[in-house]
């Protein structure tokens, strides 16, 4: 995957993983205590959209969102596994989901497409991951769906907001000269 | 700046790969522990542990924010979930990620960039890491920097509508992204980092008696406390 990577490429997408971190470490700390299950994936998904956006503008490679979410959880993975595990399995199920839609990134649809559900499969990722480890969790989601269901679409209609914004920023970045692919 | 603060209070760290792999041992053992006294006994364990490695210090200080945040959500999942034993439940496993987190905050980015490179990762894997770490303050820093620069033209985050955050935020912050990670790889490349597989590592990173002993002493507590597990409850 790395192989087709040039280091300008590696760079980029380890700076925008260590701004998607900077947005959680801003944002999270602000709704951490709210008993809400997924409030931490929704609070930050606006930005998400937007930089993976950016990011998938700039680099139209196969496997660039499993990398850039690869650099988040590797630093995730010093506070734990299951960060890293979530946000693993979010980005390759976004990414498998894209490419086996669209083949590539060279249409603007994919980028949206893979930066916007990026975020909502953090969500369902980390219920899978919790049923596994954590047993009773699940069903204490499952059991208030009244509470889950909203989270989920709320997460999405951000994300997927956040895409479309870094999509039009892209587009004016690259009129501007500073986004070049 | 808080890894620093955990980097400060450990005057010899364990080998990086060594610290990550006990973390993740102890966080996963320890959420798959289904009984609270088991559980309790594994985090007093490990705090043990702790000390006997010489991260007293450590200790001390993960304990200092750990404990309050703990008894506070414990005693909230308690009040909600209406048993004790389910608040002590959330107690113990708060306490055991505030642990495994204090712990793998002692590495070093740099060292577990080198130790990485040692054991045979892409050295892609070991730039983009160090980056993403270091890179973290200089972005924070660059959203103050431009939250400054707002105000200064009577913008506050909070009253500006949306669409003029956007042009006044959003947009100088990418731009500075951008130019960032231009100037970042420019500099690389003049130093010859180009991703090159048979790069060597300038200062290798050793394996010592006392990590050995440390993945001794740990592999006997979890053993132990899944051996009471299995026998006892």
């Amino acid at each position: 995957m790395f192989a087709r990577l040039t280091l300008r490429d590696v760079v980029l997408l380890a700076v925008v993983a260590a701004c998607l971190l900077a947005v959680s470490f801003l944002v999270v700390p602000l709704v951490i205590a709210l008993p809400i299950p997924g409030i931490r994936s929704l609070a930050p998904s606006l930005f998400y959209g937007l930089l993976l956006a950016v990011a998938l503008l700039k680099v139209r490679q196969p496997g660039t969102l499993v990398i850039v979410v690869f650099f988040v959880g590797l630093v995730l993975l010093m506070m734990s596994w299951v960060m890293f595990a979530t946000n693993v399995t979010a980005g390759v199920l976004a990414e498998v989901i894209a490419l086996a839609l669209f083949r590539s990134y060279q249409r603007t649809n994919a980028v949206l497409l893979a930066s916007g559900l990026y975020m909502p499969l953090t969500v369902l990722a980390s219920l899978g991951i919790s049923a596994v480890i954590g047993g009773p969790m699940i069903a204490q989601f499952l059991a208030n769906p009244w509470v889950f269901v909203p989270v989920l679409g709320g997460t999405t209609l951000l994300s997927f907001a956040g895409a479309w914004i870094g999509l039009r920023l892209g587009q004016e970045l690259r009129v501007a000269g500073v986004l070049r692919a | 700046m808080i890894q620093r603060l955990f980097l400060r209070s450990v005057a010899r760290p364990l080998h990086p790969l060594l610290s990550l792999a006990c973390a993740v041992v102890a966080l996963t053992f320890g959420l798959l522990l289904r009984d609270v006294t088991t559980l309790l006994s594994f985090v007093a364990g490990l705090a043990l542990l702790f000390v006997i490695v010489g991260y007293g210090a450590l200790l001390a200080r993960a304990a200092l924010v750990v404990v309050p945040l703990a008894a506070l959500i414990g005693a909230l999942a308690a009040l909600f979930g209406g048993s004790v034993s389910g608040g002590l439940m959330t107690f113990g496993r708060i306490g055991l990620l505030g642990l495994t987190t204090a712990l793998a905050w002692t590495i070093d980015p740099t060292q577990l960039a080198r130790a990485l490179r040692q054991a045979g990762a892409p050295s892609f894997v070991a730039i983009g890491l160090l980056i993403t770490v270091r890179s973290i303050p200089t972005l924070i820093g660059e959203v103050m920097r431009i939250r400054d620069a707002m105000q200064v033209r009577g913008l506050s985050l909070r009253r500006t509508p949306l669409r003029i955050l956007y042009r006044a935020l959003v947009v100088p912050l990418l731009i500075r992204v951008l130019t960032l990670a231009e100037s970042l790889a420019l500099a690389l490349e003049t130093r010859a980092f180009t991703g090159d597989p048979r790069a060597t590592v300038y200062r290798p990173v050793a394996l010592h008696r006392r990590d050995y002993g440390v993945a001794v002493l740990l592999m006997i507590l979890v053993v132990g406390v899944a051996s009471v597990q299995w026998l006892f409850i």
